[in-house]
C-alpha cells in the first residue's frame, strides 16, 4: 500500500513538474496597437523561435523596421506547432496589425486563419508556402526557384573541377522533394553544358552526416577519380568532407552543396568543403515584410520588378501549383572561407 | 565438438559472411584492403556497444527501441551541459555523466516493465518518444560542433594507422577496444552470473523462472540499467567520432540493431541469443549496408536488395530450425 502510494505521488509530481515546464498558450505578443494615421505595425510569425534560422530572419524583419520606419517584430511558438501558430495569427488580427508575413509549419493548417487575417483587410504575405491554395495568401515570397538554385550550384562545381571528371550528388532522402529537383536540374544543367562532366550516381544520405561520411569513403574506394561532390542536405557536404580531409584529398576533390556555417565552418577553412550554399533568412524576412509593404503603398507586384532586397533584384512572378502567386528571387549565397565570417548562422 | 560448431547460427553467419566479402571484392578488388577492414568496423563500434546492451533484453524475450534515444538524450544534454559551463578538458567526464544519465534512463524503463507488468515493446515506445520529445524541446534542438579543446582529435586517436593509396589515412580506432571489454562482460554476465543464467530464464519460460527462484524484477532491473549504460557510452562514442553532438542522433537506426541481434542467433521470443552472434550479426548489417556502394548497385535499388538479403538470411537459422523440429526432438537432445 505503501509503494502505491509512493508511485502515485511521484507520477503526480512528474505530472506537475512537466505541467509547469509546458509552454504556455501562444501569449499576446504585443500590448501597442496601431491607431489612424499612426506608424504601420508588420508581424512576421515563423515555425518556432527556438530555431537558430528564425533567429537569424529576426535580424532581418527588425532590419526592415529601422530602415522603412515601420514597427517590425518577429513571433512564433517556442516549439514547432501549427495549432500554436494559428492562435497567435489570431491574436495578431484581433490586435488589427497591417500587415502578416507568414512562414506556417503546416501550409494547410495555417490556410484558414491567413484568409481570415486577409477578409479583416490584414496584408498576408507567405514564405516557404509556395503550394498554398489560391486566395489564402496575398503572395508567397521564395528565396529562389529550385531548378535554378541546383543549376548554379552545378555551374560553382564545374568551375573548380576544370569542367571535366566525375561527380557524385548527395539527396537527404530520395523522397525529398527540393533536394531531388535541385540535384535533377543539376545533372541535367551539366549534361547540356559541361559535355566532360560523368556523373557517377545520386547517393542518400539519410540526413545523417555518419552516412554521407561512410559513402564518401566507399565511394572514394569504388571510383578514386571522382572530382566532384555536391550536397543537398545541410549535413552531406560536412560528413563527405570529412572522409576527403582524412584522406588528404582537399585539393583534388571539389565539394559544393548547401550547408550553413555553423555546420561546415570548419570545413570549409581547411578547404575539404569549398563552398557552402544557402539562402539567408534574413533577406528573406526582410523580403517578405518589403512586399507586403509595397502593397500597402499601392504599388503593383510585376514579373521582374526590384524589391530593393540583395537577391531580389529581378523577381520573378509565378502561380504555384495551387493556385497562389509566388514571388522568385535568386537570393542564394555563397559562403568560402573567406567570407564565411560575415554569416554567423 | 566439431559438428555443433558447424551447425550453430554463429557458423552460418560468418560464413554468409565471408561469402559476401568475396563476392563484394571480386566485383571492387578496392574491397580486400585493411584500411576497409578499418573503416567498416570504425563505423560498426557503435553498433557493437549497443547489441550488446540490447541482447540481453532480447534473451530475456523483450524488444526494445528506447535504448537509441537513450543515447541521443544522454549524450546530447551531457555535452551541452558541460559546454554551458565552459568545459575544456577531456572526454572522461562525458562517460562519466552521460553513464550515470543512462543508468537511471535505463531503471525507468525497468521500472515501469517490472512495476506494472507492461511489456517491454510497449514501454519503450513511449520511452523512445518521450526522451527524443525531451531533447529537442527541453536541451535544445540544433546539432552543436562546439567540441571541448580537450577533445579535439579524439576522432583519429588509433591503435594501428594504415595509408591507403585511394581513401588516405585510415586506422583502427581505440574505442574498439571499449567493443572488447563490453563484449567479455556481456559474455561473462550471461554465462557465469546467477543473474545472467536468470535472463536465459526468463526469456525460455517466465513463470518457470519466478517458481525456480530467480527474482525477475532484479534481473530485468540490472539489465536494463545495463543497456542504459551501454547505450550513454554508444551515443558519446559516436559523437566524438563523427565531431558533433545531434539531438536526434541514431534516430532511424534501432532496426538496423535490432535486426543484428536476430541476424545473430536471438529469438525474437526470448531465451536464445549469443555475443559472438550478435557481433557477426552488426559486422553483417555493416557489411551490408557498405557493399551497396562497393557493388555499384544503384541507390534506387539499395534499399529492396537490402531487404531481399534480409528476408534470405533471416530464415536461413528459421528454416534450419524447422528441419530439426520435423527430425523430432530426439535429434536435437543428440546433438547436445
Amino acid at each position: 500500500m505503501r509503494k502505491g502510494w509512493f508511485v502515485l505521488i511521484t507520477f503526480v509530481t512528474i505530472v506537475a513538474l512537466v505541467a509547469a515546464c509546458a509552454p504556455k498558450p501562444a501569449e499576446t505578443p504585443v500590448t501597442t496597437k496601431p491607431e489612424a494615421g499612426e506608424q504601420l505595425v508588420f508581424a512576421t510569425v515563423v515555425k518556432s523561435i527556438a530555431f537558430n534560422w528564425f533567429k537569424r530572419m529576426e535580424t532581418g524583419v527588425l532590419q526592415f523596421g529601422k530602415d522603412q520606419g515601420v514597427k517590425a517584430f518577429m513571433e512564433g511558438p517556442s516549439q514547432v506547432d501549427s495549432a500554436a501558430q494559428v492562435g497567435i495569427i489570431e491574436d495578431l488580427i484581433a490586435q488589427k496589425v497591417n500587415a502578416i508575413c507568414n512562414v506556417p509549419y503546416g501550409v494547410p493548417e495555417n490556410e484558414p486563419a491567413q484568409k481570415k487575417a486577409m477578409d479583416a483587410g490584414i496584408i498576408v504575405v507567405g514564405h516557404e508556402a509556395a503550394t498554398a491554395k489560391e486566395g489564402t495568401l496575398h503572395y508567397d515570397v521564395e528565396a529562389f526557384d529550385n531548378c535554378a538554385y541546383g543549376e548554379e550550384m552545378v555551374k560553382e562545381l564545374a568551375t573548380r573541377m576544370g569542367e571535366e571528371g566525375k561527380y557524385m550528388q548527395f539527396v537527404g532522402s530520395l523522397t525529398n522533394a527540393s533536394h531531388n529537383e535541385w540535384m535533377d536540374c543539376a545533372k541535367a544543367y551539366a549534361e547540356k553544358n559541361y559535355p566532360k562532366l560523368q556523373f557517377v550516381s545520386k547517393y542518400e544520405s539519410k540526413e545523417d552526416q555518419e552516412v554521407a561520411y561512410n559513402t564518401m569513403k566507399d565511394v572514394l574506394r569504388t571510383h578514386p577519380d571522382i572530382k566532384g561532390v555536391m550536397g543537398a542536405a545541410a549535413g552531406d557536404v560536412v560528413g563527405a568532407g570529412r572522409a576527403i580531409e582524412e584522406a588528404g584529398l582537399q585539393d583534388k576533390i571539389a565539394v559544393v552543396g548547401t550547408s550553413i556555417p555553423s555546420y561546415a565552418g570548419e570545413l570549409l577553412k581547411t578547404g575539404a568543403v569549398d563552398l557552402a550554399m544557402a539562402w539567408d533568412p534574413a533577406t528573406a524576412g526582410y523580403a517578405c515584410n518589403m512586399v507586403a509593404l509595397k502593397m500597402i503603398k499601392g504599388e503593383e507586384i510585376k514579373d521582374g520588378m526590384d524589391l530593393g532586397v540583395p537577391g531580389y533584384e529581378k523577381i520573378k512572378l509565378v502561380k504555384g501549383v495551387n493556385g497562389v502567386m509566388v514571388i522568385y528571387g535568386s537570393a542564394w549565397i555563397k559562403m568560402d572561407a573567406k567570407n564565411m565570417d560575415q554569416y554567423p548562422f | 565438438m566439431l559438428r555443433k560448431v558447424i551447425k550453430s547460427n554463429e557458423f552460418v553467419i560468418f560464413l554468409i559472411l565471408v561469402f559476401l566479402s568475396l563476392v563484394v571484392g571480386t566485383i571492387n578488388p578496392a574491397f580486400f584492403s585493411i584500411s576497409t577492414v578499418f573503416d567498416i568496423l570504425r563505423a560498426a563500434i557503435v553498433y557493437f556497444i549497443m547489441a550488446f546492451g540490447l541482447l540481453p533484453i532480447m534473451i530475456a524475450g523483450g524488444i526494445d527501441i528506447s535504448f537509441v534515444a537513450i543515447a541521443a538524450v544522454t549524450s546530447y544534454a551531457t555535452h551541452m551541459l558541460l559546454i554551458k559551463y565552459g568545459y575544456q578538458g577531456g572526454i572522461v567526464p562525458y562517460y562519466l555523466i552521460a553513464c550515470t544519465m543512462g543508468l537511471l534512463a535505463g531503471l525507468l524503463n525497468g521500472f515501469l516493465v517490472t512495476r506494472f507488468n507492461l511489456p517491454v515493446f510497449n514501454v519503450s515506445l513511449a520511452t523512445f518518444t518521450m526522451w527524443y520529445g525531451f531533447n529537442l524541446f527541453f536541451v535544445g534542438a540544433t546539432s552543436n560542433f562546439d567540441l571541448p579543446k580537450g577533445t579535439v582529435g579524439y576522432y583519429a586517436k588509433f591503435l594501428i594507422t594504415s595509408q591507403d593509396p585511394l581513401v588516405g589515412t585510415t586506422g583502427l580506432h581505440e574505442s574498439i577496444l571499449y567493443v572488447v571489454v563490453i563484449g567479455i562482460f556481456i559474455w561473462w554476465f550471461l554465462k557465469y552470473t546467477t543473474i545472467g543464467r536468470g535472463v536465459y530464464a526468463i526469456g525460455g519460460n517466465r513463470e518457470v523462472a519466478i517458481r525456480s527462484g530467480f527474482n525477475v524484477t532484479m534481473i530485468m532491473l540490472v539489465i536494463f540499467a545495463i543497456m542504459g549504460i551501454l547505450s550513454a557510452i554508444a551515443g558519446v562514442t559516436q559523437a566524438f567520432l563523427s565531431r558533433y553532438f545531434n539531438p536526434v542522433i541514431f534516430i532511424g537506426q534501432p532496426l538496423d540493431v535490432l535486426a543484428a541481434v536476430i541476424l545473430g542467433g536471438a529469438s525474437v521470443t526470448g531465451g536464445r541469443g549469443s555475443v559472438i552472434g550478435t557481433a557477426l550479426g552488426v559486422l553483417l548489417i555493416q557489411l551490408i549496408n557498405r557493399t551497396l556502394i562497393l557493388t555499384g548497385i544503384p541507390v534506387e535499388w539499395q534499399k529492396l536488395v537490402l531487404g531481399i538479403i534480409l528476408i534470405l538470411f533471416t530464415s536461413i537459422p528459421a528454416l534450419r530450425e524447422r528441419r530439426i523440429k520435423r527430425m523430432g526432438h530426439t535429434t536435437e537432445l543428440l546433438q547436445e
